[in-house]
């Protein structure tokens, strides 16, 4: 996009307009892409801090980009990971013997949001217990994000072949755990529609 | 419409057209996407399907109350604005001194002429070769004793003001050197082969990881203005903390003076580059045996790369610079890496050797991705081949590429 570039370049030549835009159009797509990793608001929000800290420090020496979004989703996924990781080992102190898995994109809270009764949040519960924490969060760049294989590649740091084989496996998974009750759903919604 | 297309389309067809996704994320619940299904006349079923596992994704985002959001934006607007205002302020500062650096200048001058008088020697590694078993880790004292670290990872701290070494933590060996003024011959040597690793603790509480195919020379008890120890290969320095008493790492090509910080280290005699990657604090690197070389000063999260061939040092920002010592967790991880330069660093970790024909890496991509160096050469081999996308064969400790 012609505009992420003129805005990442107006960002670095100090100007503050471009950083409020930058701020506010990512503020809570990154929160939101947060929350999928932990639900410790604090430790998004300081990461959050950091990350824009940084941007600010390096701005002269940082590289072109014309997608913002990725630029900064790549360098705030690392960050997260980071810091869950050490918040993870203090932890491990506290509690002794207790064994904490990474549980990135675990899909419990808001993934299914609030009001859980629903059916389509229950449907949609049962179909993601169906894939892996790698398996939902391809999908998540793949079907919410839109990003493409090779932006994929950049943020999971895997190479083009797994993203493929990823995908691909979580999609049969899905397509399976759609079963005959799911397809009446279907059926359901497009009654409705009708 | 072109979209009329999509109902001959499978659902993992549908699934793989960005231009599908885009859609049904813009039109999501809007009557655009009603007409579209009513347009389909019956043939929709894959259409849904694919509909349904793509907005699965789609949840409600959670909104990031909007007091938090704008007190977050308050900070980094601060945190703005004085750093604007200092990166003035030292814009200014640099005009009004300009006369006061010249003065300055000369200064430096006249102290790089006093230096030249006492030209540094370079360090000579003794040349074991003939005398030793090829593929051990070996300790060389300053006396001539050698002893066998024999661990694939080894341990070696230097006990203080004991003359003596603790060895895996379970041994001690005594250094009866006697400490002769000949300050070559007072230097310990730790040669790690390939394939093998080691981590050491020098006098001063200074910590050293040494990666598979160094060398590191090293005295029993640092003496003098500066703490100087010589390295051949890859390191890791955590270096204690001493502003009386400078410490530097000398190599073939570049020497880093530090007084307490962190920082990597990769210069190994065969390679054409050495590098030097900060983690905290601040270093300056040099070219080596240079009288008037060039100090360049590295910041925090900068890696300065020193070609010989152009005998040129370039300074880069790197965002994560923690990549660079995870060998010491047993992991490699490289981002948009030359071929070439990854198999150079699999070489020693495995100690094989590759053989092909660089022209055909000419036009390769640069790499990405992580290695677990406690798989086999095979594995890794495997994993490698599929993302740079080569043929290979091996045959006992040779790699042949195709």
């Amino acid at each position: 996009m012609e505009d992420d570039k003129q805005i990442w370049n107006e960002f670095k030549r100090e100007n503050d307009i471009a950083l409020s835009c930058i701020y506010h159009r990512n503020i809570d797509f990154l929160y939101g892409y947060g929350r999928k990793f932990s639900k410790d608001d604090s430790l998004i929000l300081d990461t959050i801090q950091d990350l824009f800290y940084d941007l600010i420090r390096n701005r002269k020496n940082l590289g072109a980009t014309d997608n913002i979004r990725l630029y900064l989703i790549k360098s705030f996924r690392r960050r997260l990971i980071r810091e869950i990781q050490r918040s993870r080992k203090q932890n491990i102190f506290q509690f002794e013997g207790e064994h904490v898995d990474c549980e990135f994109f675990s899909i419990e809270d808001d993934w299914v949001n609030a009001e859980t009764q629903d059916r389509r949040s229950k449907y949609i519960h049962q179909a993601l217990l169906a894939l892996n924490v790698k398996q939902r969060e391809i999908l998540y760049y793949k079907f919410y994000c839109g990003f493409d294989y090779d932006q994929i590649c950049e943020i999971m740091f895997i190479s083009y072949d797994s993203a493929r084989q990823l995908v691909s496996r979580a999609i049969q998974s899905l397509k399976k755990s759609l079963t005959s009750a799911e397809l009446f759903f279907l059926f359901l919604v497009k009654k409705i529609r009708l | 419409m072109t979209r009329e297309k999509y109902i001959t389309y499978s659902v993992d067809e549908l699934l793989e057209d960005k231009e599908f996704i885009s859609f049904v994320l813009r039109t999501a619940d809007t009557d655009e996407w009603h007409r579209f299904i009513d347009s389909c006349n019956g043939y929709e079923q894959n259409i849904l399907e694919a509909q349904q596992i793509i907005r699965l994704f789609n949840t409600p985002e959670i909104k990031l109350p909007q007091q938090k959001s704008d007190k977050l934006w308050a900070n980094i607007r601060d945190f703005n604005a004085e750093s604007v205002r200092i990166a003035k302020v030292r814009r200014m500062k640099y005009l009004t001194w300009g006369a006061a650096s010249i003065l300055l200048f000369v200064m430096v001058g006249v102290y790089e002429y006093f230096n030249i008088l006492k030209p540094s020697t370079p360090y000579q590694f003794a040349d074991y070769k003939d005398s030793i078993i090829p593929d051990v880790p070996l300790l060389v004292l300053s006396s001539g004793q050698t002893v066998n670290l024999s661990k694939k990872e080894s341990e070696v701290t230097v006990l203080r003001d004991k003359g003596a070494f603790l060895i895996n933590k379970d041994s001690i060996i005594n250094n009866h050197a006697s400490h002769a003024d000949d300050e070559k011959n007072s230097y310990n040597e730790i040669i790690i082969p390939y394939g093998k690793k080691s981590k050491l603790e020098l006098e001063d509480g200074t910590k050293v990881y040494l990666n598979a195919g160094s060398r590191l020379a090293f005295p029993q008890k640092f003496r003098g203005k500066k703490r100087e120890v010589f390295l051949d290969g890859e390191g890791y320095f955590e270096v204690a903390k001493n502003a009386n008493m400078p410490f530097v790492v000398k190599t073939s090509k570049i020497d880093i003076e530090v007084l307490g910080t962190r920082f990597n280290v990769s210069s190994y005699q065969g390679d054409a580059f050495a590098e030097t990657v900060l983690l905290e604090g601040k270093v300056e690197v040099c070219e080596t045996g240079k009288i008037f070389s060039k100090k360049t000063a590295m910041l925090p999260n900068q890696k300065a790369i020193y070609s010989a061939r152009e005998h040129v040092m370039v300074l880069k920002n790197e965002e994560d610079p923690a990549l660079y010592i995870s060998w010491i967790e047993g992991w490699y991880q490289f981002s948009d890496e030359n071929i070439e330069t990854v198999l150079a660093k699999i070489e020693r970790y495995y100690n094989v050797t590759f053989k092909y024909d660089q022209r055909s890496f000419v036009k390769a991509l640069p790499v990405s991705g992580k290695l677990d160096l406690k798989d086999s050469i095979q594995e890794v081999m495997a994993v490698l081949s599929k993302v740079a996308k080569f043929k290979y064969q091996i045959i006992e400790n040779e790699v042949i590429i195709k």
